[in-house]
């Protein structure tokens, strides 16, 4: 009862906080916002069903239809060869070209005028149902497909879930997205982590999850900047000595896409985040080959933060997620004192934000 | 577009500023009222008070006094604050990664709140508690030192030592004394490099010559072997402590001044970037950045090339080294200040030292067999004084071993350790005392320049060995000397790093050298 509270407290005061000096008050909300805990407004929030966060396959089992899948689909034109690569299609037995998915007992749309804060049930292992099988009637299901260039394509099928705000979590990415009328969602995600683990959750329950192998993870690298709110944040890279607007210029107006890092030209740029959403959560990543990049030297990454009328002399809250001293991707809790509001239009340049990609010779 | 951005960074800067003195009145009075001190409260660490009182700076213990006034902190929820000023180069992307990797270390969430590129803020806090805020103002070495001395600072970095007339300055200030060993110490090792654009066919330039280009005595890239264009100079601003120190190493001896017209940058980025660009652009960075600019090789006119590396500057073997420095004043200061202080040598720290670009101070060892170079310039340059017996002695004696990174070398003109070499005696002493050459025997070999008879070099070889031996174990008390055998060897002039026709040739040729079996 009392964690709900104080994520409602979080929801309604959040997204940008306005800035009183240096003190920081909503440090609890923030922490539980990119701190792994979803945050959306929690004061609509009301289980209807019981929610049930538990696996309902074994993951091995789980893997293997999740390859057969890609065999089917060949989504967009694009190669399947990284999954066939993982070496998980020695199963001898044919799999139903059914969604790869780990199925979940989820929510329905929680009524607007519900009571407030229900404490939410113990979990509850739904086996594995047929949607239509009329036991589970609101089980959503999630399903991801390793794609090229360590994308993963993910589709959510949430039956109960219709035109709803939802979050997509991948490890400490988060964003915000909509299903459309049917429930349906469909999109590419980068992959931040060799296998990674997805979770779609909405106001503040999960609603589906899986995982995913991702081979080609390790010749990418990945830059993320995460953001809470309207208002522009991007990043900006300049690869090999590029200048603002040459064609080495990679941002989200001009962000190239993941043919290009395939053909080992250069990097792109991904921009996740609905608008629409209530508190909505941005993300953008910059990827980079470099494992097979032809030129070498330096990726200079800048973040600009556009000044709007909605965030100027306010705290944007965020985080990077940058590969680390050892290797491994690490997040930075970020504050962005945005500067006073004659100066709207404007853009906050930030250099030594994230730090530059060294491309080493090889 | 890029002016309103220039224009919209100065006036962040002036709106707002962290550096706003937290000076407030404060009245301490002994539990039995009969000491009474009125002044500005400097700082409050969790236990003592330090006031600017009437008597100067007064530092009382907190047990001991009852605080009165505005300006008394909250005892019941005490947050260390502190701030860290100085060089661009280590506060822009090193320190904060060393400050994540602190908090990560101990288990504390660490939030990262900008201004700008240059004033931000970590606010280090642990179960929802804040603990510390660590304010940044990232401007240059001179500033450091300026804000160290002006009180706005408790800790300075810079990429040179500090100067006679700051060290007066800080003694009037109550500092202490900044050139006392505890009061600086050496965070990590950078080098200063000369680049070019990569399209810039010059590959080789004597380190004379980049002296002879930066006074304006050299014009034009067809004396240096390129093509017919004139050179166009880039440097850091004057209050850069990299600039400073390669004024230091390379300018001074000639003692001209600068050409005019040199195109000065407020970062190392930002001159890389315009010299990558430029094909007759040469402009000096450093060696953890460097972009997408082409290090320039530096020859001697011997035939020794110098180039920047990780190893040649771990050990100094590289000429132009700029140690990252960090100074602290002699006061108390908050036990997470402290802590972080202590982490800066860990293990852990120089992980991400490395990862960030600079050079670590881990010990490294090279076997023989990757010195190739260094034999093969010694069996070049012997003759005359330095015989084919003398060779053989040294080669017979080092082939066994292998050689330490760990190299001590002196300040110009002087038998004084410079500071990475002090930071080295420390280090060295750690490792022995902690037991990590134990069953092991350790060589100290001084080498001489090729300056004055070999006989008498080889002499000041070997005293120069004897003394940083003696150095080293004052440093390691409680060393077991039993555990490692320690011995003395000096080879004088017989395997030169650098020519002897310059200072800072003959400053690298003379060194007392480690080597392990």
């Amino acid at each position: 009862m009392s964690i709900y509270r104080r994520m409602g407290f979080a929801g309604a005061t959040f997204v940008i906080a306005a800035a009183s000096g240096f003190v920081i008050q909503n440090r609890d909300a923030l922490a539980a916002h990119f701190g792994g805990a979803d945050v959306q407004n929690a004061a609509t929030a009301r289980p209807a069903a019981q929610p049930a966060i538990a696996l309902m396959k074994p993951a091995t089992e789980q893997t293997d239809i999740v390859v057969s899948q890609a065999k089917d689909k060949q989504i967009a034109g694009r190669s399947a060869a990284p999954l066939a690569s993982a070496g998980q299609t020695a199963s001898p037995s044919p799999k139903p070209a059914k969604p790869a998915a780990i199925r979940l007992a989820a929510l329905q749309n929680p009524p607007s005028d519900g009571p407030v804060m229900a404490a939410p049930e113990p979990a509850t292992v739904v086996s594995g149902m047929p949607r239509h099988s009329g036991a589970a009637p609101c089980a959503a299901s999630l399903s991801a497909v390793a794609e090229a260039a360590a994308m993963v394509h993910l589709y959510l099928d949430a039956p109960c879930n219709r035109s709803a705000g939802v979050v997509v979590r991948e490890g400490d990415l988060a964003f915000t997205a909509t299903t459309d009328k049917d429930g349906l969602l469909d999109i590419v995600v980068p992959a931040m982590e060799p296998v990674s683990k997805f979770r779609v959750s909405v106001a503040n329950s999960v609603l589906a999850e899986t995982e995913v192998p991702v081979p080609d993870m390790a010749g990418f690298q990945r830059v993320a900047l995460l953001w809470q709110g309207k208002g522009g944040l991007q990043i900006h890279a300049r690869e090999f000595g590029a200048r603002y607007g040459d064609a080495g210029h990679v941002w989200s107006g001009a962000p190239r896409s993941p043919d290009f890092a395939l053909k080992a030209r250069g990097g792109f740029m991904t921009d996740l985040g609905d608008a629409a959403a209530l508190n909505p959560m941005f993300a953008e990543i910059y990827t980079f080959p470099t494992k097979t990049s032809r030129p070498r030297g330096t990726v200079r990454l800048s973040v600009e933060a556009e000044i709007t009328a909605e965030n100027c002399g306010r705290d944007v809250q965020g985080m990077s997620l940058q590969t680390g001293p050892r290797g491994k991707l690490t997040k930075t809790r970020l504050t962005l004192a945005m500067p006073a509001c004659d100066t709207v239009g404007d853009f906050l340049v930030l250099n030594s934000l994230l730090r530059d990609l060294k491309v080493a010779s090889n | 577009m890029k002016n309103s951005r220039a224009a919209l960074v100065a006036a962040l800067f002036m709106i707002w500023s962290f550096s706003a003195a937290f000076a407030q009145d404060v009245t301490l009075t002994s539990h039995d009222g009969t000491v009474r001190v009125s002044g500005h409260l400097l700082g409050y660490d969790g236990a003592f008070y330090r006031i600017e009182s009437i008597y100067g700076e007064l530092t009382l213990d907190g047990s001991g006094v009852i605080c009165t006034g505005p300006g008394c902190p909250d005892l019941e929820n005490f947050v260390a604050e502190f701030s860290i000023s100085g060089a661009r180069t280590i506060g822009e992307t090193l320190m904060p990664a060393l400050v994540e990797g602190f908090a990560a270390e101990n288990g504390y969430d660490a939030r990262r709140i900008l201004r700008s590129d240059t004033d931000f803020r970590y606010v280090i806090s642990s179960d929802g508690n804040d603990l510390a805020r660590i304010d940044f103002r990232v401007t240059s070495s001179d500033e450091g030192f300026a804000d160290l001395l002006a009180n706005e600072a408790d800790i300075a970095l810079s990429m040179r030592e500090v100067r006679p007339e700051e060290v007066a300055r800080g003694r009037d200030a109550g500092l202490g004394k900044l050139d006392a060993p505890g009061r600086s110490r050496v965070l990590a090792l950078d080098g200063i490099v000369p680049v070019v654009s990569p399209s810039n066919p010059v590959r080789n330039i004597s380190l004379s010559n980049i002296a002879r280009i930066f006074t304006g005595e050299i014009q034009n890239w067809s004396e240096l072997g390129g093509v017919d264009a004139p050179i166009y100079r880039h440097l850091r601003a004057p209050n850069s402590g990299l600039l400073q120190a390669f004024e230091d190493i390379v300018m001074a001896p000639g003692g001209k001044p600068l050409a005019a017209g040199v195109i000065r940058h407020a970062s190392n980025a930002g001159l890389e970037d315009a010299v990558a660009a430029d094909p007759f652009a040469i402009g000096i960075t450093s060696y953890s950045s460097l972009g997408n600019a082409r290090p320039v090789s530096l020859v001697g006119s011997c035939g020794f090339v110098v180039e920047p590396g990780d190893l040649s500057i771990k050990s100094e073997d590289y000429a132009l080294i700029a140690p990252l420095l960090i100074y602290t004043p002699a006061r108390r200061m908050p036990k997470l200040a402290r802590d972080l202080m202590l982490y800066l040598r860990s293990p852990a720290a120089q992980v991400v030292i490395q990862r960030i670009g600079f050079v670590d101070q881990t010990i490294a060892s090279v076997p023989i067999a990757q010195q190739g170079d260094r034999f093969a310039n010694a069996i070049t340059v012997a003759g005359d004084e330095v015989t084919l017996e003398e060779l053989q002695k040294m080669t017979t004696l080092l082939r066994p071993l292998s050689r330490l990174t760990t190299t001590f070398r002196f300040r110009a003109g002087s038998s004084d350790l410079d500071a990475p070499s002090r930071a080295n005696a420390e280090q060295l002493a750690r490792s022995l005392e902690a037991g990590f050459f134990d069953g092991r025997e350790l060589v100290f070999v001084g080498f001489s320049d090729g300056a004055g008879a070999a006989d008498v070099n080889r002499r000041l070889a070997r005293k120069r060995a004897f003394s940083v031996r003696d150095a080293v174990l004052r440093s390691a008390p409680t060393v077991k000397r039993e555990r490692t055998t320690i011995r003395v060897e000096a080879f004088g002039e017989a395997l030169p790093m650098a020519c002897d026709d310059s200072s800072w040739g003959r400053q690298v040729n003379r060194r007392v050298e480690v080597w392990m079996k």
